[in-house]
């Protein structure tokens, strides 16, 4: 993983988020090379929530505040009571203990000038509420030929298939569907469970009897996806000091996507439309391939005891993305249907294509002096069908200089292995979404005419790509026969031109311009220390502490400053204002600072630490653990907020000291934007492993090796954060607004047993 | 080794040759893209043809029924209804009040405020461009370019009273055809005035259109579906804007010019007459305001319970338009028996303006002008229409006070008169509270204030 432009910048434009490299095994040949893994083990909830206790006094505690008929209520509670009906539905919901299944057989090996790798493996996993879970198989192939001293081919080749049920949780707006919604109103005393027929009565509580949508609803979604690469490489030229190689790869990545959400005729929320059972179908192509021609040149003069080596890479690229989505939807279905057919009302709810071009001519120089000093500079023209100036380039350069001081003649030590300052520069873009340059007449229909009316967002003719500039100095020191290593980062990067959505006066008709609006500023730390404190026979430990922090600011902001994200300003969002950090997190009142609202919180850790080791005892087991400290950083917990409305958080019935009210309703009503900013720090320990090998004395000739083990992820969470997981978020990954959430499918915790035999 | 190198050789030449090939389909140097997905607004601007100029025409219409997004909010704010959306509690907190810190009036970003402002500018915008296009176009008579052009202010004249009623004191921006040099924001009274100058702009317009529209409009239109009936809608708005800017002359005057659209009647079907948005199954948009009797679901606007309770005995227009349902709906400390009943089916119509109302627009004119007896003959118009007796007040005041009660219950959550009203005549403070606040105008919106 390349994170920062200077290490990234030879992906160019659209490496500012950073850049991921997938590998994968090759086959060797000679004796063909079986390996068999078996994975069984189960998912369970991290961490839930817990809910508060009901009785006579919270009810009226409740109902004089949050509305209801008291009497009626009680008289629910008493009857459910009396008859040992009450239930923790949080605990029935996410309470499942889901089974894990996973087999994987590889086989590898080869003769002469071919090679080849071939892996098939199949899981199934069911999630921590009932009805929940996935299977997944995939297959992959990897061939290696040699047509010649010169030509080499290889293809890589994978197929995966997902079939995934989802379940129904998160945010909902008025449609209804989302358990984790319903459960933040409904309290233990509801009746919730089908009668001797099967019917789920309704809840009263709110618009979901969740128990039926468990059993009843269905949120599946199916993914293909085939990737297909093949590269060829011809080494042209080959002296003892000089080598020209050249190398053609394309390749092809296509996924389908097919997802389907039915809430049949009689769940709660359909017997109340006008039209019920519902099911939208979704169905997504979406096609990439790109194709690349490089050309390298090595090269090296000896001096003596000096030498300089020089490599060469320059060539160009294409990547061509097309993509088309449909989402069509039945409304009004025959029972048991989910056909769009089968449906009153038909209906095509969107269907939009994506179709980008991105071309790119890149160039690099590496010189290499014995090892003592390595400079590399590059550079990159890129053009993207994303941008306004479809045909322009823009150009992207990199260098970088690292030295080894150890290298140099008087300056070698005992103590020392490696003593490295290093510098590097680079230069990434980031390009607009899809559509910030379009201009569109919109469509729709009324009374039976077709209308077309200019969209709400508008263009910026003059919009270009982001730019991140970066430095960065490093120092990597190793000593001890390297059994302790410390790499030390300080970065700055100046992102220019960051692509905002500008908010118009809205008195325009347009709400929205992507703009490069704003200049941001990161500067951040990391330091990564590895020691090998044991290495002996029988006992080795490899130890790696990880610290990395990150501060933001935007430095220029040529539109007024807004907020934005979230679901509004009033249950808190982001503040994008000039000398802010665009993480900041604002609410109600509004306010005549700059800030414009107040402040609650800033979603930014303020640093982040892991800590991974390694055991090795008696050279066949094996333990490793690896723990995550994020320190500060604060999120927007609207699940709190929901049942604080329901009365259901875990804390609601405590007294608070000069208030009326018990703690959740005087939350609700005197906490205002802020009561539900909290921090989410956590210390998590992720990742748990002990693994066995079998001394070779109980495997035969066949067998070569087996290995037993146990692991574990997301194994134990510290945290004050009131909710099931705060590493979560409504809106997914995105670069702001990635810290709200609301009722979100618990973590969970995944322990899972493993046999793998090699023959 | 030799043939080797000739195979290198001849490999690198084909592979040569195939680049140069595949530059030649455009590898190097594709077609710049296209939007795959919808036409651009620049393809209309000019040159348009009439079927294009029917689809913006149809677009107008379509953003002119969005406006509806302010029924919900200014009937809240006016005690109409309550908001019983379970999905954000912030319906609740923040229209009603009752949650802290709720300030409509100095929160620039009140929660689910579009309605009140981006929706009818949208409406604004869509009428800008329908009036571009027809103006640079060669595929129109002048006389049909009337009809556009009459067409296009009329909706948008209707469209700026949203934002008006919204910002009241605040007042809003009129000129808003250039994104790039928007104008000044005209104060409550040079607003109210420039609408009324595009109204008579739209009803010059109309008036020089022929007998004839070069265009269609959907069934809500029917009543107007050529430049003369138009121009009745046209001036029965201009009524609608005059009464609020207090000239009652001028209300009593557009009033004459909307007959026969205008009609001092009695009658249901007299009290009907108007102009309707209408809705229908997918693709088009079910009516908004159309919810299934007696609903589980917690998500819905309920009759605010003072409707019910100030009713006088065998008012028909409680009966016709709220029902009572066999359990309340209750949300954060509200709780209502009585839903909108007046809709059919998700395809039923909703009025935009009604024959009902220019009644009592004629009667509040004439009360204000000291024609106290035509006043009070609207007056009973209306109420022997929904089975009441003849109302016998006698004084300006109290004739006053009856029209604003007339419109309570004739205007029921129709866009939100009763807010309006209450606070033309000073008596916010008589509304219910029910534990928050009343909000005489909303906050200029944050993209405003730069």
């Amino acid at each position: 993983m390349l994170k920062g432009p200077s290490a990234a910048a030879i992906y160019g434009q659209r490496a500012n988020a950073g850049v991921v490299i997938i590998t994968t095994k090759r086959g060797q040949s000679g004796e063909s090379r079986v390996s068999f893994s078996q994975d069984v083990g189960f998912n369970s909830a991290l961490n839930l929530i817990g809910v508060a206790e009901w009785n006579e006094q919270k009810i009226d505690a409740y109902t004089s505040v949050l509305g209801g008929d008291a009497a009626a209520e009680k008289a629910a509670y008493n009857a459910a009571r009396s008859s040992g009906r009450i239930y923790d539905y949080e605990e029935i919901l996410y309470g499942n203990r889901g089974l894990i299944n996973q087999t994987s057989l590889s086989v590898s090996g080869g003769s002469g000038r071919t090679s080849f790798y071939l892996s098939g493996t199949h899981r199934t996993e069911d999630g921590i509420i009932q009805n929940t879970g996935f299977d997944r198989s995939s297959l992959r192939l990897n061939v290696d030929h040699r047509l010649s001293n010169t030509f080499r081919l290889s293809s890589r080749s994978s197929y995966t298939f997902t079939d995934n049920e989802r379940g129904f949780t998160g945010n909902q707006n008025g449609t209804g569907g989302s358990i984790g919604y319903a459960l933040a109103y409904t309290p233990t005393y509801a009746q919730l469970y089908p009668d001797a027929q099967g019917n789920y009565p309704n809840n009263p509580y709110f618009s979901d009897n969740m128990l039926s949508i468990v059993d009843n609803a269905v949120n599946e979604q199916k993914v293909q996806r085939l990737i297909q690469g093949i590269q060829v490489r011809a080494d042209v030229y080959q002296t003892d000091n000089t080598s020209v190689s050249l190398s053609l790869d394309g390749g092809i990545d296509y996924l389908t996507f097919e997802s389907m959400v039915w809430m049949p005729t009689y769940l709660q929320n359909q017997r109340s439309s006008s039209n019920p059972g519902d099911v939208v179908h979704t169905l997504e192509d979406n096609f990439n391939a790109n194709f690349q021609a490089t050309a390298s040149i090595n090269t090296s003069i000896n001096l003596g005891e000096q030498s300089i080596s020089s490599a060469t890479q320059f060539g160009f690229s294409r990547f061509d993305q097309l993509q088309n989505r449909s989402v069509v939807r039945g409304q009004g279905m025959v029972a048991g249907q989910t056909g769009l057919a089968r449906g009153t009302i038909q209906s095509v709810i969107s269907q939009s294509i994506v179709d980008v071009v991105d071309l790119s001519w890149f160039g690099q120089q590496e010189f290499n002096w014995s090892d003592k000093v390595i400079a590399t500079f590059g550079g990159r023209y890129d053009r993207s069908s994303l941008n306004a100036a479809q045909d322009t380039y823009y150009f992207y350069p990199k260098a970088s200089l690292a030295v080894n001081l150890l290298n140099f003649e008087g300056l070698s030590s005992d103590l020392f292995s490696q003593i490295k300052p290093r510098v590097a520069y680079g230069e990434t873009g980031g390009l607009p979404n899809f559509g910030a340059t379009f201009r569109s007449l919109s469509g729709g229909n009324i009374g039976g005419f077709l209308a077309t009316y200019a969209s709400t967002r508008s263009i910026d003719p003059n919009l270009k790509p982001e730019r991140a500039r970066e430095l960065e100095f490093g120092l990597d020191v190793a000593l001890l026969d390297n059994r302790v290593s410390l790499e030390a980062t300080y970065y700055k990067k100046e992102v220019e031109d960051l692509i905002l959505d500008e908010q118009v006066p809205i008195s325009s008709g347009i709400s929205v311009i992507a703009t490069n609006a704003a200049d941001l500023e990161n500067t951040g730390v990391e330091l990564a220390l590895n020691m090998i404190p044991v290495q002996k026979k029988n006992f080795g430990w490899n130890t790696t502490l990880l610290y990395w922090s990150n501060s933001s600011e935007i430095t220029r902001l040529g539109i007024g400053g807004f907020s934005t994200g979230g679901f509004g300003t009033s249950l808190g969002n982001y503040l994008i204002q000039e000398g802010f950090s665009p993480s900041t997190i604002v609410g109600l009142p509004a306010v005549s600072d700059p800030s414009l609202y107040t402040i609650y919180g800033d979603a930014q850790p303020d640093f982040e630490m892991s800590w991974s080791n390694d055991f090795t005892i008696y050279r066949n087991v094996e333990l490793s653990f690896l723990w995550h400290w994020k320190k500060g950083g604060d999120n927007i917990n609207l699940s709190y907020l929901l049942t604080d409305a329901g009365g259901t958080s875990p804390d609601w019935n405590e007294p608070v000291e000069g208030s009326p009210f018990l703690k959740g309703a005087d939350r609700l009503i005197n906490g205002g934007s802020g009561a539900y900013i909290e921090d989410a720090s956590y210390v998590k320990l992720r990742e748990v492993g002990l693994f066995y090998t079998l001394p070779q004395s109980l495997t035969g000739t066949v067998v070569r090796q087996v290995k037993v083990g146990v692991s574990a992820n997301n194994v134990l969470l510290f945290s004050d954060y009131r909710s099931y997981d705060p590493e979560t978020s409504v809106f997914g990954t995105q670069a702001i607004n990635n810290s709200v959430e609301v009722t979100p499918f618990p973590t969970s915790r995944q322990v899972v047993f493993n046999v793998n035999i090699d023959f | 080794m030799k043939s080797t190198t000739r195979l290198t050789h001849r490999l690198s030449l084909t592979v040569v040759l195939s680049l140069i090939l595949t530059t030649s389909c455009g590898v190097f140097d594709p077609e710049p893209i296209q939007n795959p997905n919808n036409p651009s607004v620049e393809s209309v601007l000019s040159n348009a043809t009439k079927a294009q100029l029917q689809n913006l025409v149809t677009g107008l219409e379509f953003r002119h029924r969005a406006t509806t997004g302010s029924n919900n909010i200014f009937s809240t704010f006016g005690r109409e209804i309550y908001p019983l959306f379970a999905s954000d509690p912030r319906f609740v907190n923040q229209w009603v009040g009752v949650g802290e810190g709720a300030d409509a009036e100095n929160d620039p970003s009140f929660f689910g405020s579009g309605g009140t402002y981006s929706t009818p500018y949208e409406t604004v915008l869509q009428g800008n461009i329908l009036i571009q296009s027809a103006e640079a176009t060669d595929a129109v008579s002048a006389q049909e370019k009337s009809g556009y052009l009459g067409f296009a202010k009329t909706l948008q004249a209707y469209s700026y009273l949203i934002p008006l009623h919204a910002q009241y004191s605040n007042g809003i921006r009129i000129d808003v055809s250039d994104i790039d040099n928007l104008g000044p924001f005209l104060d409550y009274d040079a607003a109210l005035q420039a609408i009324r100058d595009l109204l008579d702009d739209g009803y010059s317009d109309l008036g020089s259109a022929g007998q004839s529209f070069a265009f269609d409009l959907t069934s809500g239109f029917d009543a107007f579906s050529t430049p003369a009936s138009f121009a009745q809608l046209n001036r029965a708005i201009a009524a609608r804007v005059a009464i609020y800017a207090e000239d009652w002359a001028g209300a009593e005057s557009a009033l004459t010019s909307a007959q026969p659209f205008f009609e001092l009647a009695s009658g249901e079907d007299v009290m009907n007459k108007g102009g309707y948005f209408v809705y229908g199954n997918p693709p088009d948009q079910f009516n908004p305001f159309y919810y299934v009797p007696n609903t589980t679901a917690i998500q819905l606007p309920m009759a605010h319970p003072s409707f019910v309770d100030d009713a006088e005995e065998g008012d028909l227009r409680v009966t016709k338009k709220v029902f009572e349902r066999t359990s309340p709906v209750t949300l954060q400390g509200l709780s209502s028996l009585y839903q909108d009943g007046r809709f059919e089916s998700t395809s039923s119509p909703f009025p935009f303006l009604r024959n009902e109302e220019l009644i009592l627009i004629y009667a509040e004119a004439n009360a204000q002008s000291g024609d106290l007896d035509a006043a009070t003959d609207a007056i009973n118009l209306i109420r022997s229409t929904w089975g009441l007796d003849d109302f016998t007040g006698s004084t300006k005041d109290e004739i006053i006070d009856q029209i604003l009660h007339e419109r309570r219950y004739s205007l029921w959550f129709e866009g939100g008169h009763r807010w309006v009203d209450m606070r033309r005549y000073g008596k916010l403070s008589d509304l219910p509270t029910d534990g928050g606040q009343i909000y005489r105008f909303l906050a200029r919106p944050q993209s405003e204030l730069q």
